[in-house]
């Protein structure tokens, strides 16, 4: 465990010595603090608009009308398009460089390489969702947010993030070019998300059943529930399961490397 | 310390080694000396576990390289050819980071990476960051990763390559300070290296190994022939056909540029040197000089890798 957390933190120290980390973390929460300023600023003059009447202020609600539109919304557009960025180059850096000599040649196994890296940029998903604490702080100040329901919010943030990172990872171990890793990560998500949008005709020519297996695959369906306020295991398992998957599949792909 | 019996190695169709057998003793430098592609950076990869042999078995430190690789791992230090260096990195934190996935205990590391930073000079830069550092600093970086985990073993390949000379010097003179204490292969494709360094040398060519031998040993053992030079005090054009008269030698010829110098060859064995001493003093000949000609390394690699004498390797 000792080797894993070197790994981790070497990778963590890495992305900020980088541009690339301040920048994908800047874009993050500039573009979205500036939506939630917007949203607050529409959801209050709604509620001044709306606040005395008793039928429509039993309908305002922060945490429907800005929470969760504004965090289930855009943050998983967002992941989709920059965390693969994140990813790119974790394993085809070391083989660029040479460092992979140094890897290899070391008492680790291929399976602490791989976990020291995906806690290692893991880590940096993290420090991107702690940026946005401070909204939540705002929000606090002014109003009442549900604290259980942002909670169980960042908790699928954090799952669904965690795991488009171990595709992404999983994915740099098959080649040495960067900018394909980085296509391949966004094509291999776009392709898990849009499972659920075939649904419908499915359902008209298998019927139900496989219909609603090939939903339960997609990445997206299981993260609503989350910004709802609900926990639900099967959401969990799936993406620590996703997450599994993926991380085995890279250890292996590491091992094969050795055997060439 | 290091045994290794009929490793063989194949890309694909491609076979790399074809069965390469050898030992190094404890304290020992052996140099790997080959032309490229013949199977030096192969067979040391094989050695430290980064790829496993298609066949045959190497031990180091006792343990096998494919079922025992962690505790062959921790036994060895490695500077593949081109030093794997993260560059965004501090020369320190860079070591400290190796020292940890080396497996250094804890409270040792920083003893570990101070006296590795310090033998490889690397104490005035220890605070910067690698990408900013000469090939050469860069290079000892390397050696200095290769080294923090005090290794039994170390496998450098082609330590000294596009280095200048001052730079070579420094980094020979830090790999002499291994002998007798560390095992050492190193390889490269520079004969003189090999010389200046190594207590024995393995030449490989196409996957084989083709001499196996101290440096002294290959030249003479490989020479067919013994060769002398004489040099005299006066002209040498009438001394040259006595000692063309004598028993075993082969030939006499005028050295170019030296008027009174000859290089005698004769069968090896017939002990050349010592009866044209006699000669020359029951004949009372002008004699200022004899040596003996030994054979470079150089010619003999170029012999058993198969170039044509004269190309420089």
């Amino acid at each position: 465990m000792r080797s894993v957390l070197t790994i981790a933190r070497r990778e963590v120290a890495t992305y900020f010595v980088s541009p690339l980390a301040y920048l994908i973390l800047a874009v993050f929460s500039c573009i979205l603090s500036f939506s939630f300023v917007i949203n607050l600023v529409s959801f209050a003059n709604e509620a001044m608009i709306y606040g005395s009447n008793p039928y429509y202020q039993q309908q305002l609600n922060v945490n429907e009308q800005l929470v969760r539109p504004l965090f289930a919304g855009f943050i998983p557009v967002f992941f989709l398009i920059l965390l693969p960025a994140l990813t790119m180059r974790l394993l085809p850096e070391e083989r660029r460089q040479g460092t992979s000599e140094l890897i290899l040649t070391s008492p680790l196994t291929s399976g602490q390489i791989v976990l020291g890296k995906f806690l290692g940029v893991t880590a940096v998903l993290a420090a991107m969702l702690a940026l946005t604490l401070p909204l939540i702080y705002v929000l606090k100040i002014v109003t009442q947010p549900d604290l259980l329901m942002i909670a169980s919010l960042y908790l699928g943030i954090l799952l669904m993030g965690a795991a488009f990172l171990a595709i992404g990872l999983c994915l740099s171990a098959f080649t040495d070019n960067q900018v394909l890793a980085y296509v391949l990560g966004v094509g291999t998500l776009l392709g898990l998300w849009f499972l659920s949008a075939f649904e419908g005709p499915l359902t008209s020519w298998f019927g139900e059943k496989p219909a609603g297996f090939l939903r339960n695959l997609s990445i997206i369906t299981h993260f609503p529930d989350f910004a709802k306020g609900v926990v639900d295991t099967q959401h969990v398992v799936y993406y620590l399961s996703l997450i599994t998957f993926s991380l085995l599949v890279t250890v292996r792909v590491v091992d094969s490397h050795r055997w060439r | 310390m290091i045994e290794v019996r009929d490793l063989k190695k194949s890309f694909g169709e491609r076979l790399a080694l074809r069965g390469i057998s050898f030992r190094v003793e404890k304290g020992e430098i052996l140099g790997f000396l080959g032309p490229n592609g013949a199977g030096k950076t192969t067979t040391m990869r094989i050695l430290t576990g980064f790829m496993p042999p298609t066949s045959g078995t190497a031990l180091v430190a006792g343990h096998d390289v494919v079922e025992r690789p962690r505790e062959v791992k921790r036994k060895i230090g490695y500077l593949p050819e081109h030093p794997p260096l993260y560059k965004e990195m501090t020369v320190r934190s860079y070591l400290g980071f190796v020292a940890r996935i080396k497996g250094v205990a804890r409270k040792t590391i920083g003893s570990a990476v101070g006296s590795a930073l310090e033998r490889c000079g690397l104490s005035d830069v220890a605070g910067r960051l690698i990408q900013n550092l000469s090939k050469g600093y860069q290079q000892r970086v390397g050696i200095a990763q290769a080294i923090v985990h005090s290794p039994e073993v170390m496998i450098l390949d082609e330590p000294t390559v596009g280095l200048d000379p001052r730079q070579i010097q420094k980094i020979r003179n830090l790999i002499l300070s291994f002998r007798g204490e560390k095992t050492v292969i190193l390889s490269t494709h520079i004969i003189p290296e090999v010389e200046k360094l190594c207590d024995r040398v393995a030449i490989i060519n196409e996957g084989r190994i083709v001499a196996l031998d101290t440096r002294e040993r290959l030249a003479t053992g490989l020479q067919p022939s013994e060769r002398v030079s004489v040099s005299f005090s006066s002209d040498s054009e009438t001394l040259k056909g006595r000692l063309e008269g004598l028993e075993g030698v082969q030939s006499v010829v005028r050295e170019d540029g030296a008027p009174h110098r000859l290089i005698v060859e004769a069968r090896s064995g017939s002990e050349i040197s010592r009866r044209l001493l006699d000669l020359s003093q029951a004949e009372r000949w002008p004699l200022l000089e004899v040596s003996m000609v030994r054979p470079s390394l150089e010619e003999v690699f170029l012999r058993l890798t198969g170039e044509e004498k004269g190309v420089v390797a």
